[in-house]
């Protein structure tokens, strides 16, 4: 493990782990290591295995080969109840017949913690997550994002090794998401806290997690920081499923000069030093993602295209530009775009990402 | 026209189908408690094989060693019985259809003040002790004279029957269809159908699955009445189970009352038969929702909701009230008399051997033993059934509902028959009872908790789980105090019902500990005006007992639990 990292030593460590529910397999051979203190997003489409693997560690489903261990001890004779993981559910699992206050202490009355040592752990959990006070609530009366903050607290109170959360924002709204995923980011790095948080969506990895591992098909695709992940999606599947750009595909092993200009139906392109050699050297298939930062107006060189949609993405405005016999492209333009319009448009390379295709 | 319900015919089993109307996503199983629940069952098992299978095939038996099985089955007297039994049972179904439909379409359609309160009230018929339906309709013919026209006729019967059976009908009916998406009637409507048209090609095949299922079950309880018939028949209006109770107790003939026993058997398996394979047949797989009831708006649907209330009053509502009057008229004038000689043994020594009072006593005793064995016996078997595999978990809760199927006079004959030598000379024993209440009582108790069980979600016991609670720990902090409501509706039914219980009780009753219905039985059995005008007390004291029970079960039980 890298030393010089700010996280401890070695942690979770998940190997060959395979799993399978009723007849079908979720997980192959999948290999994923967490070190202490590391917040670890675990980004997925829906139905890659995530949740079945996030299970697998908590304990709460057997796997059928390979292992789960934590500081270099095997977990798999250890039951859910005794790993002392913490888990947050997606549909909070909020015990209906227990207060706030009783929900967030179970673990501890677990543990046989003595009461006013309870009471006190609570208290303080509670005021962490910002429901000071709310001990006494029926947990009928929370909102959805009180409900999830109670989730939160009850996991987290018992000082768990490692905790694990399911898509915990997948069911609240947009401001009250970001606003949650804020918190959860300054709980866990005050407490140090070693965590797996499950998500199928990049921007809330991207925001959360000191690395991302991507999960495809019931194994683990790539693990990288969110940054090295943005910059270097390194194949197609990895910039589709994160929305970089649009991805394109010119004729196999044509269009690449001696001089290391790529022909595009948008214009000849002057690939970035290394990715040009790569190209060069490729008599294979490639693959470009083109950035909507790649797209550039009003260059006298440039070809022209049909505005054919239109559409705000955060505080950017995208078109998507169709050019004649090639696949539609889309790139930032100013506010009041409107589909119908034409413009002249380049290709910048510096937003020109070279891929392996898939 | 096309209707929803001609394709997906599916034939899963009971088990699957309440999966799917739960409408959940199927859980991958996991954290799943594989140790115990078998052992826990085992207990109940043996209560059931002790005092339910071994009397039972103890009737078999002694009905083939007799010899005499072909000669009875062969009397033309029997065939006589058997036909009133059927055709007695026919009518009173179809004529409980009638009278419930409409009421079940106004209960299902519309949405008023005082709705669900109709509803609870109208779980009361069903858990009335025999003996108090069948004191009221002698009341109702005493009041308008037709004593003598009636008494001891069909019609009477068939009256009780409809009295007895109209609430379940309408409420099972009910119930499953205010859960019908409107919209294949509305489309329908759209393609220009009309009301009675939609009704016609549309509602009433969706509804026949509940409508099948509930009739069978009605027709079942009509065909193995007993307390009704002995009370409002007479000696000329006889059914298998009274035929049987005549042989076994009055007379001591047990190989005749066997070979009774034993053709009632096969008639009541005959028609569990043919009613599964019918369900299986029709099953349909509807989407059911929560309760698609309108509010009541305008003339027409006031009118309608009126008559029907009118109607759900006049049936249930009359006998009892006029069994209400009657018990508080004596000599001619109205008075407290009736309730007042109650507590005096001194005359009614004779008939009863105790007094009225001493006949609670017993039954409240009888009935809180029965209801903690069924209580216990039933969680047990809840508990066990809730931690397996939907096929194996159904077989095993069927197994524990056999007694409901059966008749209680066969369970009463039986146990007669058999528990009569050591090691098992139960003749004289205070228990012999109670075990018979709990034996009826506990499909009650397992038919509430388990849905409850099944209900909790297994994400809280994950959750308990992760959070370091141990197997046997998750099920005290989270199932149990989830299936607690449950479980106080099973017991509050298994109490109910013992203190009813009339058929199994006419068998192993002792003398000298009567419960309230059969000291309303004997009563009723004496001459003279001041025994009738007692047993009509003692039927409203009962009466009361019961709705007190039943309507604090309504209380309890929560939203979508099992209806019976």
């Amino acid at each position: 493990m890298n030393a010089t990292d700010r996280s401890g030593g070695e942690g979770l460590a998940v190997r060959g782990l395979s799993v399978s529910l009723e007849g079908h397999k979720i997980l192959r051979d999948l290999q994923l290591s967490v070190r202490r203190g590391e917040i670890l997003a675990l980004l997925g489409p829906s139905g890659c295995g995530k949740t079945t693997l996030l299970r697998t560690i908590a304990g709460l489903q057997a796997p059928a080969g390979g292992s789960v261990s934590w500081a270099g001890e095997d977990q798999r004779s250890v039951p859910a109840h005794r790993r002392r993981f913490g888990m947050v559910f997606q549909d909070h699992a909020l015990l209906p017949h227990r207060n706030v206050g009783a929900n967030v202490a179970f673990g501890l009355r677990m543990q046989k913690i003595p009461a006013p040592e309870r009471r006190r752990r609570v208290a303080e959990m509670l005021q962490m997550v910002g429901l000071e006070g709310y001990d006494r609530r029926s947990v009928a009366t929370l909102s959805g994002g009180e409900a999830q903050r109670v989730a939160l607290a009850r996991a987290l109170v018992t000082e768990p090794k490692l905790l694990l959360a399911d898509e915990p924002f997948a069911a609240l709204d947009r401001p009250l998401h970001d606003r949650l995923l804020a918190d959860v980011r300054r709980i866990l790095t005050e407490l140090h806290q070693t965590a797996i948080h499950v998500t199928h969506d990049h921007t809330e990895a991207f925001a959360l997690a000191d690395r991302v591992a991507l999960m495809r098909d019931g194994r683990i695709h790539r693990t990288a920081t969110p940054q090295q992940l943005r910059d270097d999606p390194q194949d197609a599947w990895t910039a589709t499923f994160l929305g970089l750009g649009t991805i394109w595909q010119p004729a196999p092993a044509g269009g690449v000069t001696a001089t290391g200009e790529l022909r595009t139906p948008w214009g000849a392109l002057i690939l970035p030093a290394p990715t040009a050699a790569g190209v060069g050297n490729a008599a294979r298939e490639l693959c470009l993602l083109i950035r909507p930062q790649a797209v550039e107006l009003h260059r006298p060189d440039g070809v022209s295209a049909i505005i054919s949609d239109v559409r705000v993405v955060g505080d950017r405005t995208v078109a998507t530009f169709q050019v004649t016999s090639a696949p539609p492209v889309d790139g930032y333009v100013a506010a009041g775009a409107t589909p119908g319009q034409t413009a002249t448009i380049t290709l910048d390379p510096t937003g020109v990402t070279l891929l392996s295709p898939e | 026209m096309a209707t929803t319900h001609a394709g997906e015919s599916t034939g899963g089993d009971a088990g699957a189908d309440t999966g799917r109307r739960r409408g959940g996503v199927r859980e991958p199983r996991a954290c799943r408690t594989r140790t115990a629940p078998v052992v826990l069952a085992a207990v109940p098992a043996a209560f059931i094989g002790v005092f339910f299978l071994y009397p039972l095939v103890g009737v078999l038996t002694r009905s083939f060693d007799a010899g005499t099985l072909l000669e009875t089955w062969r009397n033309p007297v029997t065939t006589e019985v058997l036909w009133f039994t059927t055709w007695q049972a026919l009518a009173s179904t179809g004529l409980c259809l009638v009278a419930a439909l409409p009421t079940a379409a106004v209960l299902a359609r519309l949405r008023f003040r005082g709705r669900r309160l109709v509803h609870a009230l109208l779980v009361v018929p069903f858990v009335l002790p025999t003996v108090v339906v069948a004191a009221a309709f002698l009341s109702l013919m005493d009041r308008f004279g037709l004593a003598d026209r009636f008494h001891h006729t069909v019609w009477a019967i068939l009256a009780a029957h409809v009295f007895f059976n109209y609430a379940i009908i309408a409420r099972s009916v009910a119930a499953y269809w205010s859960q019908l998406d409107p919209a294949p009637e509305q489309a329908a409507a759209v393609l220009g159908a009309s009301p009675l048209r939609v009704f016609g090609t549309v509602t009433l095949p969706r509804l026949a699955p509940a409508i099948g299922a509930v009739s069978a079950i009605v027709f079942l309880f009509n065909f193995t009445s007993f307390g009704v018939i002995l009370i409002l028949g007479g000696p000329r209006r006889a059914t298998l189970d009274t035929e049987i109770w005549r042989f076994a107790v009055q007379r001591l003939e047990f190989d005749t009352a066997a070979a009774l026993a034993l053709l009632q058997l096969l008639c009541v398996l005959l028609l569990v038969a043919g009613a599964t394979i019918w369900q299986r047949r029709r099953h349909v797989a509807e989407r059911l929702r929560t309760d698609t009831a309108r509010r009541v708006r305008g003339a027409a649907d006031r009118l309608l909701l009126a008559g029907t209330l009118g109607v759900a009053a006049a049936v249930v509502g009359l006998p009892l009230a006029m069994l209400v009057e009657r018990s508080l008229r004596s000599g001619g004038t109205y008075t407290l008399e009736n309730y007042r000689r109650l507590g005096h043994s001194g005359e009614r020594l004779q008939a009863l051997f105790v007094s009225p009072l001493a006949a609670i006593r017993h039954s409240l005793e009888f009935a809180a033993t029965a209801t903690a064995i069924a209580t216990i016996g039933g969680l047990l078997v809840a508990v066990s059934v809730s931690g397996r595999r939907r096929r194996g978990a159904a077989a095993l809760e069927g197994a524990f509902l056999m007694p409901l199927g059966t008749s209680a006079v066969i369970l009463g004959f039986g146990m007669l028959l058999v528990l009569d030598r050591p090691p098992l000379d139960l003749r004289l024993s205070w228990w012999l009872v109670p075990i018979a209440h709990a034996l009826i009582g506990m499909p009650f108790v397992i038919r509430s908790v388990t849905p409850a069980l099944a209900a909790v979600s297994p994400r809280l016991r994950e959750a308990a789980a992760v959070l370091g609670a141990r197997p046997a720990r998750v099920r005290r902090e989270v199932d149990l105090p989830l299936a607690l409501r449950g479980l106080a509706v099973g017991a509050g039914f298994a109490f109910a019902v013992s203190l009813g219980e009339f058929g199994a009780t006419a068998f192993v009753v002792r003398p000298e500990r009567p419960t309230v219905p059969i000291a309303i039985f004997r009563l009723l059995g004496r001459p003279g005006e001041a025994a009738f005008g007692q047993a009509m007390a003692m039927s409203v004291i009962l009466l009361a007992m019961t709705a007190a029970a039943v309507l604090l079960i309504d209380r309890l039980r929560p939203a979508g639990a099992a209806d019976f």
